[in-house]
């Protein structure tokens, strides 16, 4: 029973009213002096059961954590460098992975996920280099953000059908050692250097173990919440490695707190260069295609887009979505992750298939398009009378130094209407 | 009343203020109800205790600003967006050539109105390919080929009898695009930025964005990048002279000079004998192209909807 589970909530809830019978059947009933040691204990775990079932409630919005071993501190399992494990196959043939960011740069090592489009096993699939998108979650928060809790798989999968979006490996890393401290992406001084693993060690492992673009114009950054600010941090400090960044209910100006301890260690320039909106205003603004989504509702992040959509000026062009309500949840970025991954295949490079290995094929010779039709010319004469030697029937019939050759698009197409289509 | 307001932040904790008050009150006893007294009590403190906490959280992370947000109702607000197919002026006289054009593509003289003045030595060639011809929803990105009247295979150019020699041909093996041949001795770059794009886009399914242009010895395709930089993304100069790289704030630009010998300087560059240049090109093209798309939902979906 994972501790996301519903199962996990009624057990939690069943506990908590059953330590609260227990606790006022048995209040009176023991009178001696172990009773104050009783009456204790059963205080102690009402509360306990009630902060429990209040945790799994959290826990079940966010999946933070989907099995035991997380909520007992233990990272994700990774497996060994250069392999996958499977976690999910879905019905359309696409799968969600997990696999290992080993990360020399940044001297961090942690487990990433991985959705990888239908077909990408198929014999064309392992002729395909992919492009990517990095999609980081918020914080506290993990990969189960966007495979668990927003099934991003099937968003995924459904836009791919529909012909919106080409299929594209989509890669999930933490981005926190724990739940407890927020990285914020960046490289802190004398400290965790999460913007170098994010860009240079996910992109080499992602490259390394998986059939992707490794060029600019094949990666796209994404997140939501923290991950929103991440990304759009990301792509601007690093436009030699995005090409697009999409952020979802994100800021734009770098914080610290309790959650992130000292990052900068009293830098205020490096702060600032953190700061998406501190560099929209204050340095060159680099080409890059950002798209921003929030709900009106989310009254902090709805003010940071706006700042963020005035101050950002060309070569940067900046794409909204404002949903009408929804705060700052996944119930919003539920609904615009469809639109924000359409975006994305609009920006990025297409998947790059490798030719098929084996003898090289001659190209057909064709006829001259001269001599081809003329489909939307004018009833003239240069229009509906053809040159000596083109064919006239639709039968197909060559002419005879044509037929010595293979027939062609270009020779087919000869016979059609000489209309005007339009 | 609203979640996050503090009138029900300071109901919340006078709530469990009383609740812990009647629980204490009502605590002591030992009729046969006071064990459901006590039990219902604890229940109502811890309930109201943990509403009012999360109300404190609530209020300074604005998390949940509506009941709505809290209980997800909020998804049915929007309605589906629904996109139309797209429709152009071709796309009956394509559809009857859509077996021949489903197999091998197609290549037609394209003559829309006032091509006369747009100073070219013939008609505008197309090649739609293949894919068009069944992604029938998709639009491709457009590669325009620009070449001088006389320039053939020699010059790096095509011979206009032959030109499906240069087209890529298998659709499984690139990312398709339309292609338009061009022949003219003077490049009109408000014919090529501007009047040929909203020509084709009404005859064609052709992407907004993402477009290339392949000159042969003429600047064309690096004035198109200046002119349009969201519309062309790529140029190709086929030519003796090396030629600029987009300036860096252009990212998404690209170029190529392919040339006969290396200069040691600018772009990207490629020895290749005359006749394999426009190969080249659209090899190099067609890597960085982005895939032909159905047009994309702009607004928010439901994700309960039927899809």
């Amino acid at each position: 029973m994972p501790p996301n589970s519903l199962g996990a909530q009624v057990t939690a809830i069943v506990l908590a009213v059953v330590i609260a019978v227990d606790t006022a059947l048995v209040w009176y009933r023991v009178r001696r002096w172990w009773g104050w040691l009783v009456r204790g204990t059963a205080v102690l775990l009402c509360v306990a059961t009630a902060l429990g079932a209040a945790a799994i409630w959290v826990n079940r919005q966010m999946d933070l954590f989907t099995t035991w071993s997380e909520v007992a501190g233990h990272r994700p399992l990774a497996p060994v460098t250069g392999q996958t494990t499977v976690d999910e196959k879905l019905p359309s043939g696409s799968q969600i992975v997990t696999f290992n960011v080993p990360g020399p740069a940044s001297g961090i090592s942690l487990a990433a996920k991985a959705y990888l489009p239908p077909g990408y096993d198929s014999p064309q699939g392992r002729r395909t280099h992919y492009p990517v998108v990095e999609a980081l979650a918020g914080f506290p928060g993990t990969p189960n953000l966007w495979v668990v809790s927003l099934h991003i798989g099937d968003v995924l999968d459904h836009e791919i059908a529909a012909g919106r979006m080409a299929p594209a490996v989509v890669v999930f890393p933490l981005q926190d050692f724990d739940q407890t401290t927020d990285s914020e992406c960046v490289d802190a001084v004398d400290g965790a250097r999460f913007d170098t693993f994010l860009t240079r060690d996910v992109q080499a492992a992602v490259v390394a173990q998986f059939r992707v673009r490794s060029d600019r114009a094949g990666w796209g950054i994404m997140g939501a919440s923290t991950g929103g600010f991440c990304a759009v941090n990301l792509a601007m400090r690093h436009p030699d490695l995005y090409a697009a960044a999409g952020s979802l209910s994100g800021y734009f100006t770098a914080i610290t707190d309790h959650t992130t301890g000292d990052l900068y260690k009293g830098n205020l320039r490096l702060r600032d260069e953190n700061s998406p909106l501190w560099r929209v205003t204050h340095l060159p603004v680099p080409a890059l295609p950002v798209f921003l989504s929030v709900a009106s509702d989310d009254r902090g992040g709805y003010q940071q887009l706006q700042a963020f959509q005035a101050a950002a000026r060309p070569p940067m062009q900046v794409s909204t979505l404002v949903v009408p309500s929804g705060g700052h949840t996944g119930g919003v970025w539920r609904m615009v992750l469809p639109a924000l991954f359409d975006w994305f295949a609009g920006w990025l490079a297409a998947p790059q298939i490798s030719p098929v290995p084996g003898p090289v094929k001659p190209i057909p010779t064709h006829g001259p398009v001269k001599q081809g039709m003329l489909p939307n010319c004018e009833p003239a004469p240069s229009c509906t009378s053809k040159p000596d030697g083109a064919r006239t029937a639709r039968s197909g019939s060559l002419e005879r130094t044509q037929a010595l050759i293979r027939p062609s698009p270009v020779s087919l197409r000869k016979n059609g209407s000489p209309r005007r289509p339009y | 009343m609203s979640l996050t307001g503090l009138p029900l932040l300071v109901l919340s904790a006078v709530a469990s203020l009383g609740a812990l008050a009647g629980t204490v009150w009502f605590w002591r006893g030992t009729a046969w109800w006071r064990p459901i007294s006590r039990t219902a009590g604890v229940l109502a403190c811890e309930a109201l205790i943990l509403f009012t906490a999360g109300l404190v959280v609530n209020r300074s992370l604005e998390i949940f600003p509506s009941w709505s947000a809290l209980f997800n109702r909020h998804h049915a607000a929007p309605p589906p967006t629904v996109v139309a197919d797209p429709t152009t002026r071709l796309d009956v006289w394509l559809h009857a050539r859509a077996v021949e054009g489903a197999r091998n593509g197609l290549v037609f003289e394209w003559r829309p109105g006032g091509v006369g003045s747009w100073h070219l030595a013939a008609a505008p060639v197309i090649y739609v390919p293949p894919r068009y011809f069944t992604a029938t929803a998709a639009r491709f990105p457009v590669v325009v080929v620009v070449a001088p009247t006389r320039a053939g295979p020699a010059q790096g150019a095509w011979d206009p009898r032959k030109i499906n020699q240069v087209v890529p041909h298998a659709d499984a093996e690139v990312n398709p695009a339309v292609l338009v041949f061009l022949r003219t001795d003077h490049p009109d770059e408000t014919v090529l930025t501007e009047v040929l794009p909203g020509q084709l886009d009404e005859d064609l399914r052709t992407a907004a964005r993402g477009w290339a242009v392949v000159g042969v010895g003429a600047d064309a395709g690096f004035t198109a990048l200046a002119r349009d930089p969201l519309r062309f993304w790529f140029a190709v100069a086929i030519d003796g002279a090396p030629r600029p790289a987009p300036p860096d704030e252009l990212a998404w630009q690209a170029t190529l000079s392919i040339i006969e010998r290396p200069p040691g300087h600018g772009s990207v560059q490629v020895v290749a004998r005359p006749e394999d240049r426009l190969p080249a090109a659209f090899q190099w093209v067609y890597r960085q192209l982005p895939a032909p798309l159905a047009a994309p939902l702009t607004g928010p979906v439901d994700p309960n909807a039927p899809r």
